[in-house]
């Protein structure tokens, strides 16, 4: 199972999804932005960080990637992808996923260890959770609110789309408390937190067990795993 | 090479290029060697930068979002007592320039662009598209 990661100028979480990817036994595979070549990787990762310096908007830039023409035709086409943080807001831009992000409302970057909610286990990256799962997984973003139309929130909301609420906190103002959403289909999410944080004890996010014990990240990509198993 | 720069100033308006569409004037190339390229790499052009078309693109977050830049700004004329200022927005200005004629085919691409890249509809509206302080519109 060879899962990519794409990276692209100002990607920062790269070698951390790659290292997850590994952890959760698949094979990572290194792609680059300006390249038309997905090396037949069976699955995608869009990583964190700030292409291009968030210039235009967060994501804008890289979703006109030359690589993202493959990603696009990729993920029509069912391949599983993943958009984490900044691979999120690549997501939004290209319309893989509805709905986009602005400055959070608080106008400030914010780091924290988050909760939320698996909303709909049925998707290519959260099958591994249990329905209604409640998971710990660090987020640190400036632009991470996520917003949409009436229309579309409405729509996400009854289709099932929204795969992460946040709990406790709505750390940016995003509408619903929507944490993560998916396309139609199921095999395209978008969150901004970072499951890649947190998939091995003792560098991960803190529990109520102990220290750096979080690794609610791990089902993420065992789930992308068992996706393309079972296909 | 000095030319009495001042003369083409007073010359303005006649030279601006038009929606319609000229290169730079007939006087220009003959200035510059006779090439129908303006060269924005001579010196004199950065006198003569007005010469080439510019197309400006306006692109505002909608009104009903939250806009935490133009909120930020607002508190900060609150905190200086400036309270006739009751509200601030702040969007973003794209200039292009464009090597030859600004015709139709040019302002196609230029509002596709404008809706593809340089707006996010969800978030964001494409309020003006000028050439040269003449508004071409918005829509597509």
């Amino acid at each position: 199972m060879r899962i990519g990661v794409i990276t692209f100028p100002g990607s920062l979480d790269d070698r951390d999804a790659q290292r997850a990817i590994r952890i959760a036994g698949a094979t990572p595979v290194a792609l680059w932005h300006g390249e038309h070549d997905l090396q037949g990787v069976d699955a995608i990762v869009l990583p964190g960080g700030f292409s291009y310096g968030d210039y235009l908007r967060a994501g804008a830039i890289a979703s006109h990637a030359p690589i993202m023409a493959e990603v696009i035709d990729a993920a029509n086409k069912g391949v599983p992808v993943l958009g984490i943080c900044n691979g999120f807001q690549m997501l939004a831009e290209a319309r893989l996923v509805p709905g986009a992000h602005t400055r959070n409302s608080h106008q400030q970057f914010i780091r924290r260890d988050q909760k939320m909610r698996v909303e709909n286990t049925d998707t290519a990256w959260t099958n591994e959770f249990a329905s209604g799962a409640e998971i710990i997984i660090p987020m640190k973003n400036a632009d991470g609110r996520y917003v949409a139309t009436d229309e579309t929130i409405a729509r996400v909301e009854g289709e099932g789309q929204v795969v992460f609420r946040y709990l406790d906190v709505n750390p940016n103002g995003s509408m619903n408390d929507i944490a993560g959403v998916s396309n139609e289909r199921g095999n395209v999410v978008g969150l901004m937190p970072h499951p890649e944080h947190a998939v091995e004890a003792g560098f991960g996010p803190d529990t109520s067990l102990a220290m750096a014990s979080g690794t609610d990240g791990l089902a993420f990509f065992t789930s992308a795993i068992r996706a393309l198993a079972s296909v | 090479m000095r030319v009495a720069l001042p003369a083409l100033v007073t010359m303005t308006p006649p030279m601006r290029a038009r929606v319609s569409g000229h290169r730079a004037p007939n006087f220009t190339r003959q200035l510059f060697g006779g090439s129908s390229r303006l060269e924005l790499s001579h010196p004199l052009m950065k006198s003569l930068e007005y010469l080439v078309p510019k197309i400006v693109v306006e692109v505002m977050p909608k009104a009903e979002l939250l806009d935490p830049q133009g909120k930020a700004v607002a508190a900060s004329l609150t905190r200086l007592g400036k309270s006739q200022f009751t509200g601030v927005r702040i969007g973003k200005r794209f200039e292009l320039t464009v090597d030859g004629a600004v015709d139709d085919a040019v302002l196609a691409e230029v509002r596709q662009l404008a809706e593809d890249m340089f707006s996010n509809s969800v978030i964001e509206d494409v309020v003006e598209i000028t050439v040269d302080g003449a508004t071409v519109g918005v829509s597509l």
